[in-house]
């Protein structure tokens, strides 16, 4: 008896001893004058390879552009100092910021510029921002603190887009070698001109920043800027509620974890982002304006946004989102619910009652079809199922499917394969949508096609003139009442939850607040 | 001996090199394609080139030769995520997980021995209960719930121990900084595998506290502390040690849970975001990696056990 | 020694219960409470027990108690399948391997070792990636995964009984191979066999709700009590109860499957 007791003991007090000792060394809120950050994945840095939003919002740290967003989502200088248009729209020409270095300290210069955008419009590169930048014909180098972009067409989102994703990268790092093939650039070792550069990365654990002293702009009151690879979103709302993170993207449905803990809180901005159930308009029942209507109708927004997204988001009025103001007709009326009227329509456009209200058509098929969403978010699949509810109300039988958003996308998204699917698109700061909503365009998934849209999106892109882009958008947003592109469910607000040693960050959706790095301050 | 070392080596290459082709065959046969296909922004042009450069537009026979050639020349491939050779991403993480299994194996042992043979020893009494009904408690927790509950308890509402990751990024961390950051996975990761290897110990003692010998050595008066410690102990063990084998891809399995919720950067997690982005080579490269340790190291407890058990060394 | 034996006896004739029970209420529970479970109302959303829902809704309305019933059914009838599944598998290969000649045998002993050696949860997801997640690739993927144990005892049974006398006898009678198995093999693997499936059963529950927390089990909108629980953990803080019931209800199943197994084992066993 003795002797298994005191083995028991033996077993107990050794851990006991050694886990106290550990647990004083514990990590605690560091007086580290740093900003930590959670990422889903090892990122890429290479703001022209990187796939992913975990990479991209890491690279607006440490790449600077040639222009970045203010709080109004306007461009405003960043590594260009002043630029001047050519009056007929084709050629940009940016005057540099003079005594700019790299993190590695050789100069900046219009070469950079230059092979930045080469690489960009190369397809082998493995470049990311290819389509982005369609329009530009050619870049010229005109000093070395001198560039001029010459473009195919006027293009009037090209300031935006290069305020967007385009961060610059060091010609004098890939003179000998590919892109893809400079794994410690792309790993841990990148260089570029942003107010924080690297200093450690470890594999799957975490990247660290550190200040850039020879930064371009106002001088950054943080000493670091940590991301931490943390896949698990629970385990991030976790680790902020510790103490061991400082700004987490969260979901409507890990609100009330957050908003009972006293050292952080939830900041909700508008983002660029507009998120809908396109419907695939080669299946025949899709095709009429009319049924589409009736479908705008049938779904009971509010519902969504109030229950689903907990108020974080905004009505929709079109698929321009009303973050960008300058172009977002904000008169228009919201989107009715109406499910009478909607079924009425249908009935008019041909459908019949059949058993248990269910519609069908004239030879007796029902109104079925599949509703594809993304895996693994709540709020999309609990949107899904609002839909599908709201839709049954209707007399419309629709099923949902759940895939990967990997197989989602490749396999029945981007081949046209599918009856419906509740996705997004997160745009850059500007209204064009040519790319998404005019007939025959790679990103037009649905298949929209309205003579009257395509010129008005074309004429939308080409136009510089602020005021008379404005009416042209006004004019598309109305035009979208009459013959809905999508059915757009709501603009999403992005929720961060940030914790309350953080001030200064700027109210913009994250990836552009971060291009504000050099504001963002803590207390120890 | 050698004959018999020579016949396990010809086994064991055979077993990895079935790994190889039953992983690729798995891999390659999944309908759709790899993640880094899977942006909606994506023009026709780019998806062309990205298959390209990845070989994806060749016929999967052309791709298995290319795959065991490769294996053969020891190189793994490049990860199609991750755009470095898989080997190096293997070998980033592999020391972290190694850590990880270490010192949840350790920790399986040291319990599991002892209270397994105080089980055995004491069996149908209130410790023998006590100590099997926590057992079987613990092999029916889900390992990420009680993840996510150690975390929430210890780190969040009683700040006792770090939330997550395996140092303090950004800070020096020194040695007690790290140890602080391994101990809740490793409990959360030992619990399952001390439960078994306990019942385990627990019966394997029971069998040899039967055997004449002891019931002899007790027969005879010697003291049940001397018999247990000295006749049981060393008898039972070594079914303990087949039994680690059988732990051992286990744990690695159960890694990937306790490693992804505990941010912990290892290669458990690293591949199952590769299973489920479809990177190829890097799934490949994992699992033969994995599978061939385990056998390695199976062959290493085989070679144990006969050292240990003289009588198996004769029927060799 | 006898007091030992009627412990175990009665432990798993308790055990035996409480999985009869579960199956039981899983069974028609359902259809005896009548509430849909996938019945959304977003208003009501993450309700503590109230009116109408005695074990109150979840993060989409829909009342706990009906999809803990359901889930238990999809759950419990995932952890069978898997495991017949799995005993279908492991018969066979393990017949195969023993009925059959050394090559065959060698052949079947190398695959078998060469998937012991894969960690089951990767192997697993590669699995799935073929199959799809449905409901049938999910089983057809836990039981392709927990073969081998089975068939190795399948094998080693076979090559023993093999020597014996009475076997050579009928195979000199010219009985064929498979008469051999179902007749005389049978019957001394059957206790192996139960156990193995014992133990299959909490395995493949658990192992569903790993699945679920990496987004790969049983799909929403169905019930699972893996997929609730891993749903759960988002609202740990504001609503425990969520995760509480499908935990305890994996707990308590997992645990008497596991002592059921054991006390078969014990008595399986004739040394005790």
């Amino acid at each position: 008896m003795s002797c298994a007791v005191r083995v028991l003991r033996g077993l107990c007090v050794a851990p006991l001893a050694v886990l106290v000792t550990l647990a004083c060394t514990s990590e605690s809120g560091p007086g580290l004058n740093a900003l930590r950050i959670p990422l889903i994945n090892d990122p890429i840095l290479n703001p022209v390879l990187a796939p992913d939003i975990g990479s991209i919002l890491i690279n607006k740290i440490i790449f600077s552009a040639l222009v970045r967003p203010d709080e109004n989502l306007h461009p405003v200088p960043d590594l260009a100092r002043s630029w001047s248009t050519s009056e007929d729209g084709l050629e940009y020409t940016f005057n540099l910021k003079p005594g700019v270095k790299w993190h590695d300290g050789e100069p900046f210069s219009a070469n950079d510029v230059k092979f930045t955008f080469d690489q960009i419009k190369d397809v082998k590169s493995g470049s990311r921002l290819g389509s982005d930048f369609a329009a530009v014909a050619a870049v010229e180098v005109i000093d070395s603190l001198t560039v001029r972009f010459r473009l195919k067409a006027p293009f009037a989102p090209f300031l935006a887009l290069l305020g967007y994703n385009a961060g610059i990268i060091p010609a004098h790092k890939f003179r000998d070698r590919k892109l893809l093939d400079a794994t410690d650039f792309s790993r841990s070792a990148p260089v570029g001109t942003g107010p924080f550069r690297v200093i450690q990365a470890a594999a799957g654990s975490a990247i660290v920043l550190e200040r850039n002293p020879a930064y371009h702009g106002d001088a950054p009151p943080l000493d670091q800027v940590i991301f931490r690879i943390v896949p698990d979103v629970n385990a991030q709302v976790a680790q902020l509620l510790a103490g061991e993170l400082d700004i987490v993207p969260i979901e409507p449905a890990n609100l009330p974890s957050v908003e009972r803990a006293s050292g952080a809180q939830v900041v909700r901005n508008p983002i660029v982002q507009h998120v809908y159930v396109g419907f695939n308009q080669q299946r025949s029942y899709f095709k009429s304006p009319l049924v589409r209507q009736a479908l705008d109708l049938a779904v009971n927004r509010k519902a969504i946004i109030d229950g689903v997204l907990k108020g974080a988001a905004d009505m929709p009025r079109g698929t321009i989102p009303l973050v960008l103001s300058g172009f977002y007709d904000a008169s228009l009326p919201a989107p009715a619910y109406n499910p009478d009227s909607a079924r009425t329509l249908l009935l008019k456009g041909g459908w019949r009652n059949g058993e248990h209200l269910m519609l069908r058509d004239a030879s007796g098929k029902p109104f079925a079809f599949t509703l594809l969403v993304d895996k693994g978010n709540p709020t999309r699949e609990q949107a899904a199922l609002a839909v599908q509810q709201d839709l049954r109300r209707v007399g419309i039988d629709a099923s949902i499917e759940t895939l990967e958003f990997a197989t989602l996308v490749r396999d029945r998204v981007l081949p046209g394969d599918f009856d419906a699917v509740l996705i997004w698109w997160t745009t850059p700061p500007d209204p064009d949508q040519f790319s998404f909503y005019s007939s025959g365009q790679d990103n037009n998934h649905v298949r929209y096609s309205n003579a009257r849209v395509d010129s008005l999106l074309k004429a939308g892109r080409a136009t510089l003139d602020s005021t008379r882009r404005r009416d042209l958008y006004h004019q598309f947003q109305r035009e979208e009442l009459a013959d809905p592109p999508v059915l757009v469910l709501f603009y999403p607000r992005e929720l961060l939850a940030v914790s309350r040693r953080v001030h200064g960050l700027p109210a913009l959706g994250l990836r552009d607040a971060l291009r504000h790095a050099e504001r963002i301050s803590v207390t120890r | 001996m050698t004959a018999f070392l020579l016949r396990r080596a010809v086994h064991a290459l055979t077993v990895v090199f079935v790994v190889c082709t039953v992983t690729f065959l798995l891999v390659h046969l999944a309908p759709g394609g790899p993640a880094v296909l899977a942006d909606p922004k994506l023009t026709q042009e780019e998806q062309a080139a990205i298959s390209e450069r990845l070989g994806l537009d060749r016929p999967v026979t052309a791709q298995y030769a290319m795959w065991m050639a490769r294996v053969a020349r020891g190189d793994l491939g490049e990860s199609f995520l991750y755009e470095v050779p898989t080997r190096r991403a293997i070998a980033e993480r592999l020391p972290n997980t190694v850590l990880l299994a270490g010192a949840a194996l350790t920790l399986s042992v040291l319990l599991a021995v002892p209270l397994g043979l105080i089980s055995a020893l004491r069996r149908g009494g209130v410790v023998d209960r006590i100590i099997s009904g926590i057992a079987f408690l613990a092999m029916a927790v889900p390992t990420f719930w009680l993840a996510i509950l150690a975390i929430f308890t210890f780190a969040v509402a009683f700040p006792v121990f770090p939330a997550g990751g395996a140092t303090t990024a950004g800070a020096a961390g020194g040695l007690a900084d790290r140890l602080s950051h391994l101990v809740m996975p490793a409990v959360v990761l030992a619990a399952v595998t001390t439960a078994e290897l306990l019942r385990y110990m627990r019966s394997s003692a029971q069998t040899a506290l039967h055997q004449p010998f002891v019931r002899v050595a007790r027969a005879k008066g010697l003291r049940t502390r001397l018999v247990a410690w000295r006749h049981v102990l060393r008898n039972a063990l070594l079914p303990m040690v087949t039994a680690l084998g059988i732990q051992l891809p286990r744990l690695v399995g159960g890694a990937a849970i306790t490693e992804t919720v505990f941010a912990w950067p290892g290669l458990g997690r690293l591949g199952v975001q590769a299973a489920l982005g479809r990177d190829y080579p890097l799934v490949m490269a994992i699992t033969l990696f994995i599978s061939a340790a385990v056998v390695v190291v199976n062959l290493l407890i085989d070679l144990l056990y006969l050292w240990i058990d003289p009588r198996i060394r004769l029927e060799a | 020694m006898i007091a030992t034996h009627d412990t175990s006896r009665r432990r798993a004739v308790i055990a035996g219960a409480v999985v009869l029970l579960l199956a039981f209420v899983a069974l028609i529970g359902p259809v005896l409470y009548g509430t849909d479970p996938n019945a959304l109302d977003l208003t009501r959303a993450a309700q503590p027990p109230g009116a109408g829902h005695p074990l109150g809704t979840d993060e989409s309305g829909r009342d706990v108690l009906g999809r803990l019933l359901a889930g238990g059914r999809v759950s419990l009838a995932v952890g069978f399948a898997a495991v017949a599944c799995s005993a279908l598998l492991g018969l066979s290969l393990g017949a195969l391997a023993g009925l059959g000649g050394r090559r065959l045998d060698s052949v079947v002993m190398r695959f078998t070792d060469a998937v012991m050696a894969i960690p089951a949860l990767f192997l697993i997801i590669t699995t799935l990636a073929l199959f799809g997640t449905t409901a049938t690739g999910l089983v057809v993927a836990i039981g392709a995964t927990s073969w081998m144990g089975l068939a190795r005892l399948v094998r080693a049974e076979l090559l023993a009984i093999r020597e014996q006398d009475y076997v050579e006898a009928a195979r000199a009678l010219g009985t064929r191979p498979l008469r051999l198995l179902t007749r005389h093999a049978l019957p001394h693997l059957l206790p192996s066999v139960l156990v193995s499936v014992t133990f299959g059963v909490g395995t493949a529950i658990l192992m569903e709700s790993a699945l679920s927390f990496i987004g790969l089990g049983v799909q929403p909108p169905a019930a699972s009590w893996g997929n609730m629980l891993s749903n759960a953990i988002t609202y740990l803080h504001a609503s425990p109860w969520l995760a509480i019931y499908p935990g305890v209800m994996i707990l308590l199943t997992v645990v008497s499957v596991n002592v059921l197994g054991d006390a078969l084992r014990d008595a399986a066993e004739p040394s005790q």
